[in-house]
């Protein structure tokens, strides 16, 4: 038992488990694109575990903001443009939703992408330039088949929206499973009717009697 | 993000369904006035059903704890929740006027699911924030079928034992009642007409709902600037305010954000938003308009007993499904009457909240009709033994007695 207590205890110093190093960032820190003429850099305080700049887009790695929880991977580029990413976060409960909020300076071009695991539809996407809801506007963003979105000539306040990641295909599933709420409430309606009629008569024949 | 803590629903629903057991053994054993006890009961139980409503002890893996007033407005975490899964994610369809959007989806307004299931959630796919996988019609389809099995079963006594609005109406009536001041009624032949305007009144919202959503349902768009323009219904300008055009003058809306908010489950800001900008204006989810409706529906209230359900929409799918034929002939839920007991004094006819007549113009058996709640304050009222009595699937429920009798 003792054994066991003390190596709970020094469970946390083992090297090899030990949390990645993190690299601190901070609102001045810049992530500069130049072959795009672009900038990117953070609101507020926060660390990743590793930041990789290929093709001209950053990589952020287990990117976290202001010492809350992780916020997972995200891929991002600006070009003639300054972006400032104020948000950045998951809502399992909102519609399974993941956001990202940002914003730019100067009209050009940005491309995120969440690396969300699967393909994502068009319809799962919605974009919010300064307050507005945009869906499925073309000229001003659209999705590529990488799963990056494309946003074009936006400044201002802008957020990127994607619901119901990991949401269940069910157009492969049999019929019956593709309409089950419906079939159920049916065969409910059904059974309801019938005890229903059952009873009415019953009750009809014991009141004759009386 | 705060982190937020939901009550398990394992522990709140036992705890609450014994505390309103107990509520309703005592109000039976203790209640000595037979001409109230019925109506303690029935106003116990409203009660308990608003708790149900507005406080969330609701099923469901999205459960709003109870009070909570610091934290993020769980109607935000409500949107999406997955009570039955993609195919129908609003939950419920539950025939009481207690505002879908406040109560999450566990228990939905049927009138808003049919309204926004032709327009703008017609074509699978669309909806605020949530994803349908089923068509318009199949959505309609459920939502016809639940308030049918609900009716079947309760009859519109989801009107006089469990409607929120009906409560607020019932709370006004006993405010005017302890003033010493004495109801108002509407003619007979008035009566009879509202009762039938309910029926022109959702036939209305629906065809406006159809027209609305023309494009999606025939391919031809009759109302310029209604055709959908994305996945989630949130579309700005004239479509975005003439979605589900009955919730923009529904008066229970703005009293369930009120509720709602005073049990910190959403945002006071959703109501007072609409303190500033022109008339029509829509904060959060109330517009001037139901605010506008629900004073003058609340004034009314205050002196015709149980006005609104007189012309409820919701009132009239239920009572279609309740006491028209065929249905009629197999709901559960009535009042009868024992035509060899009955005076004719008419008492039954006088205490009615809405006016309904058919318990004293009928000669006997089934006396339900469509403008009947079944509170039964006929059956409580009534002092003849066994003249009136209130039954379900057979089995009498309540029954007439002669409390003139025995109070000599």
């Amino acid at each position: 038992m003792a054994i066991i207590i003390l190596l709970l205890g020094a469970f946390p110093l083992l090297p090899s488990i030990q949390a990645q190093d993190r690299t601190k960032f901070l609102p001045t820190d810049n992530f500069d694109i130049p072959q795009l003429d672009g900038t990117i850099n953070f609101a507020v305080n926060g660390s990743y575990r590793s930041a990789v700049f290929v093709n001209n887009t950053w990589i952020f790695r287990g990117l976290i903001l202001n010492n809350s929880q992780t916020r997972g991977n995200l891929q991002i580029s600006a070009q003639n443009s300054k972006v400032t990413i104020i948000d950045y976060y998951s809502n399992p409960a909102y519609g399974r939703s993941q956001f990202l909020r940002y914003t730019t300076e100067g009209k050009g071009i940005q491309t995120i992408n969440f690396n969300i695991n699967g393909t994502t539809k068009l319809d799962e996407w919605m974009m919010r330039f300064n307050g507005i809801d945009s869906m499925n506007e073309k000229d001003k963003w659209y999705l590529q088949p990488d799963d990056t979105i494309v946003i074009m000539g936006q400044t201002g306040n802008i957020t990127a929206i994607h619901y119901r990641f990991n949401r269940p295909d069910e157009s492969n599933l049999p019929f019956h499973m593709q309409h089950y709420v419906a079939i159920t409430i049916t065969a409910v309606l059904v059974a309801t009717i019938l005890v229903a009629t059952i009873i009415t008569i019953k009750t009809r024949r014991q009141n004759k009697c009386l | 993000m705060s982190v937020v803590t939901e009550n398990s629903p394992l522990i709140v629903i036992p705890i609450y369904i014994l505390m309103v057991v107990i509520g309703i053994i005592l109000i039976l054993k203790l209640s000595k006035d037979k001409t109230r006890k019925i109506s303690s009961l029935r106003l116990f139980i409203q009660t308990a059903a608003v708790v149900v409503i507005f406080m969330g002890l609701i099923l469901g893996p999205f459960n709003v704890p109870l009070f909570q007033p610091l934290g993020p407005a769980p109607r935000d975490r409500l949107i999406g929740a997955d009570f039955f899964g993609n195919q129908f994610p609003d939950g419920i369809s539950f025939p009481i006027l207690a505002c879908y959007y406040p109560n999450g989806r566990t228990i939905t307004c049927p009138i808003w699911q049919l309204q926004a299931y032709l327009f703008p959630f017609w074509e699978h796919a669309r909806g605020y924030n949530v994803y349908y996988s089923t068509s318009g019609l199949e959505k309609i389809g459920i939502v016809i079928a639940m308030i049918a099995v609900s009716a079947i079963i309760l009859g519109r006594s989801v009107c006089g034992w469990l409607c929120p609005f009906g409560l607020y109406q019932d709370v006004l009536s006993r405010i005017r009642k302890s003033t010493r001041l004495r109801h108002l009624s509407f003619s007979d032949k008035t009566s009879v007409k509202l009762g039938q305007s309910r029926y022109v009144i959702i036939a209305i919202f629906i065809l406006l709902s159809v027209i609305f959503g023309s494009y999606a349902i025939f391919g031809t768009e009759l109302i310029p600037g209604t055709i959908p323009g994305g996945p989630y219904g949130t579309e700005a300008g004239i479509i975005g305010k003439i979605n589900e055009p009955f919730c923009l003058v529904c008066p229970a809306r703005p009293l369930c954000v009120l509720a709602e908010s005073a049990v910190g489950a959403m945002k006071y800001s959703y109501i007072s938003q609409i303190t500033y900008g022109p008339f029509w204006i829509e904060g959060g989810y109330i517009s001037s308009i139901n605010i506008s409706i629900l004073i003058v529906v609340s004034i009314l209230a205050f002196a015709y007993r149980r006005v609104w359900c007189r012309i409820c929409p919701l009132g009239a799918i239920t009572g279609f499904f309740s006491t028209f034929k065929p249905f009629n002939r197999i709901a559960l839920t009535k009042i009868e009457k024992d035509q060899q007991k009955c005076t004719k004094c008419g008492v039954c006819k006088r205490v009615c909240p809405t006016q309904a007549t058919a318990m004293y113009d009928k000669k006997g058996g089934d006396v339900t009709e469509s403008r009947c709640m079944l509170c039964a304050r006929c059956v409580e009222i009534c002092p003849y033994e066994g003249a009136l009595k209130m039954t379900f699937a057979g089995q009498t429920l309540a029954v007439s007695q002669d409390w003139l009798q025995k109070d000599k």
